[in-house]
């Protein structure tokens, strides 16, 4: 079982703090208007947690919008070479989504599935990832059809889950995790801190007043644990009042602080469908309005294309590895002008191949993690989930 | 208006005046959506509210919908002038589409000649000042309802303001007027600071090229590489490269229609340097765009040995 402890509000902020301060790169969410990136942060202060996820997901830390591949200078006859200048720097990602984590999964089976990709494996093995579960959702999370969930512990080296009062369960799901919990072990805890301040003394306030941790969510999880069948107004009276013991950090029900995610479509029966689907009518129906912008692909956690691109400055020069995308019409256009995907039609159903059978068959992964950011980033309305229901089905 | 829109639709359908009809169908949530209509009684799908503003005149380029035969297109103001500004581009011409001109005031005209259309976009508003989809578009109005009261302060609705192409999305004609006469009062390396952090969120997708009616080069100059014009990476030399040249390719074209920055993922204001561009040309040469003349001029497009500048010749 994955080990558990609490966090509170004021350790996580000063644990973020001393991340930044031991070197390494932090990666938060900030919000710049409607914008909220993962940048690097300094202290929590910075960090935005009022939004369902970011504008673009945190794959960037292990796969930057554009690196250095190799360098390059010419002497005389001779061209010298060197590949040392994209150095991994030990990150630590907080604030992405259980769907974000999960995503890391599909990303590193694609890294390392012929050829391990050094520059990739290298950022993956020195990034740490403090995730934080949703408690909100919105029309375009779809987590819970593609396997993840907003509690999902996949690809997480911690998970945190907010539970009342500037309380966090938290999760330490990988070795990577238990390290940096031993590094700063002074920050957790395993007793509950607000039954140990808040009982007796505070029993006669209200539940919203009461440090406690005996919101409404709050008391229904402990009589969850103390009492599984006293869901009566007493038991969550004798909850709050402190009578029964404070809750340690595996007697929470975390299932009842997540936010609540319907199952939109079943995602073997999507696969059947897809199985046969290659020739159908569908891909054209689906993509006639689809302006083929690549930007869905761009904002995506999973979209793993990339392109080569080089620079060259006199007797210098640059490769470059640049996100690309199979949703722009450039993308499989030959030398001699031929493009096998001539069509938005076939570069749509080759998006949605690739990411619920293509991938799957080959690596055994879902290149989609349901975090609904295409859809909400499409100029066009193309809802993803929509589209997905559409071929397999309502569930 | 929607009833009179499914009629007149309806009627070119059952006539084969046109193949298809280009207009807004519901889409989810509170977004509307382009739909393509093809038959008389799929034009039930077809609306008409506030909600309509996005530009479909971009489809008129794109090598799919054109494949459906000739469509009629639901055309409010800000579409008018971008199909204006095709024509004078030599596009479109008198017979390739049929426009169902919607005005402001819910007026529907068909055009099948696109001289007439342009002539009743010039008798219409002005550019800009009281644009039509500033005053009645939803962008505005909701923009106004999410500022007030309780609406705005649950986490839901912060949540949901979260995409910058949500119907919330803060994004006017008067308020991007505004922004630019901020910006254009701002010193000069102070307007250069705040584009180049603007820019430097591109992540170069592209998708504002997509959006935009008035990009409908076969072959982009950034997708040249014999020689490379444009760097191609997301680097900051290579998105103020992009950003120099879409403004300027687009300098005095640019109908305003904001299309670009709806689509833009990470929300960067590029709207307003082509709007400032437009400024600028009708300030040196006269022109302004989406409105048919005589003799179209592009001024950043055409030669002539005379010039009185003589730094090119
Ligand atoms: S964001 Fe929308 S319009 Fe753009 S390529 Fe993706 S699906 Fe098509
Ligand atoms: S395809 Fe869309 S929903 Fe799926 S992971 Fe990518 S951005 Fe998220
Ligand atoms: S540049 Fe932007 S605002 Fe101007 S016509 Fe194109 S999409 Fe519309
Ligand atoms: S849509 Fe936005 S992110 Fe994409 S290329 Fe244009 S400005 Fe850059």
């Amino acid at each position: 079982m994955i080990k558990r402890a609490f966090i509170t509000e004021s350790s996580l902020a000063g644990l973020i703090g001393q991340l930044a301060e031991s070197g390494r790169r932090v990666l938060g969410p900030v919000r710049s208007g409607n914008r909220v990136m993962f940048k690097e942060v300094c202290s929590m202060e910075e960090v935005d947690i009022d939004h369902i996820v970011t504008t673009v997901s945190p794959k960037e830390a292990l796969l930057p919008r554009c690196e250095e591949i190799v360098r390059w200078k010419n002497q005389g006859k001779e061209t010298l070479m060197a590949d040392e200048n994209n150095p991994a720097v030990p990150t630590v990602v907080y604030g992405l989504r259980p769907c974000d984590a999960r995503s890391v999964e599909a990303l590193h089976a694609v890294y390392t599935w012929d050829t391990d990709d050094g520059f990739f494996l290298s950022k993956y093995d020195t990034t740490t990832f403090i995730t934080l579960s949703c408690r909100h959702c919105d029309e375009h999370c779809f987590c819970v059809a593609t396997g993840g969930g907003p509690g999902d512990t996949a690809g997480s080296d911690l998970l945190l889950t907010a539970l009342e009062d500037g309380l966090y369960l938290v999760e330490i799901v990988s070795e990577k995790g238990q390290a940096l919990a031993n590094e700063y072990d002074s920050f957790f805890t395993m007793a509950h801190p607000g039954v140990m301040a808040g009982s007796g003394a505070e029993s006669g306030h209200g539940a919203a007043a009461n440090p406690g941790g005996a919101t409404q969510s709050g008391a229904t999880a402990q009589s969850g644990a103390e009492a599984p069948s006293g869901t009566t107004a007493q038991s969550d009276a004798e909850a709050r009042h402190g009578t029964t013991a404070a809750p340690s950090p595996d007697q929470i029900d975390k299932e009842s602080y997540l936010a609540d995610v319907e199952k939109h479509f079943d995602l073997d029966t999507l696969r059947e469908r897809l199985e046969k689907a290659f020739d159908g009518p569908v891909w054209e129906e689906q993509s006639l309005r689809c302006l083929g912008c690549g930007a869905c692909a761009f904002v995506c956690p999973t979209c793993s294309c990339f392109d080569i691109q080089d620079e060259t400055y006199g007797t210098t020069g640059q490769r470059l590895r640049c996100w690309d995308t199979c949703g722009l019409g450039q993308f499989t256009i030959h030398t001699s002008g031929h493009n096998p995907r001539e069509t938005q039609a076939q570069r749509w159903r080759q998006r949605i191949m690739h990411k619920f059978s293509y991938g799957y068959n080959r690596l055994n992964i879902t290149g989609c993690v349901g975090c609904g950011r295409c859809s909400r980033a499409c100029p066009a309305d193309m809802n993803l989930a929509e589209h997905l229901i559409d071929i397999a089905g309502a569930k | 208006m929607t009833e009179q829109l499914q009629q007149q639709a309806r009627k070119l359908l059952d006539d084969q005046e046109v193949n298809l009809i280009i207009g807004y169908g519901e889409g989810s949530a509170r977004a509307v959506r382009a739909v393509f209509v093809r038959s008389p009684e799929e034009t039930e799908k077809l609306i008409l509210d506030e909600r309509c503003t996005a530009n479909l005149a971009v489809y008129l380029n794109k090598k799919e919908i054109r494949a459906l035969g000739k469509p009629a297109i639901v055309a409010r103001p800000s579409v008018q002038r971008s199909i204006v500004q095709l024509a004078v581009e030599n596009q479109l011409a008198n017979g390739d589409i049929t426009v169902i001109g919607i005005d402001d005031d819910g007026t529907l005209t068909l055009f099948s000649d696109l001289d007439k259309l342009g002539e009743h976009v010039l008798a219409q508003a002005p550019l800009r000042g009281d644009s039509p989809i500033a005053s009645s578009g939803s962008r505005s109005a909701s923009s106004e309802a999410s500022s007030s009261g309780e609406a705005s302060s649950s986490p839901e609705s912060s949540a949901s303001t979260e995409s910058p192409h949500s119907p919330e999305s803060p994004h006017s004609p008067e308020m991007d007027e505004e922004r630019v006469r901020k910006l254009s009062s701002l010193p000069m390396e102070e307007r250069f600071a705040f584009w180049m952090s603007e820019f430097a969120e591109c992540l170069k997708c592209y998708a504002c090229r997509a959006a935009c009616p008035l990009c409908y080069c076969e072959r982009c100059t950034v997708d040249c590489n014999q020689p490379q014009w444009v760097s191609v990476p997301a680097h900051p030399l290579g998105n103020l490269e992009w950003h120099v040249m879409r403004a300027m390719h687009l300098a005095g074209r640019c109908t305003e229609c904001g299309a670009c920055y709806d689509a833009c993922p990470v929300d960067i204001p590029l709207h307003l340097l082509t709007q400032k561009m437009h400024d600028n040309m009708e300030e040196a040469f006269g022109t302004s765009s989406g409105e048919k003349k005589d003799k179209p001029v592009f001024p950043l497009n055409s030669f002539r040995p005379d010039d009185k500048e003589d730094f090119f010749r």
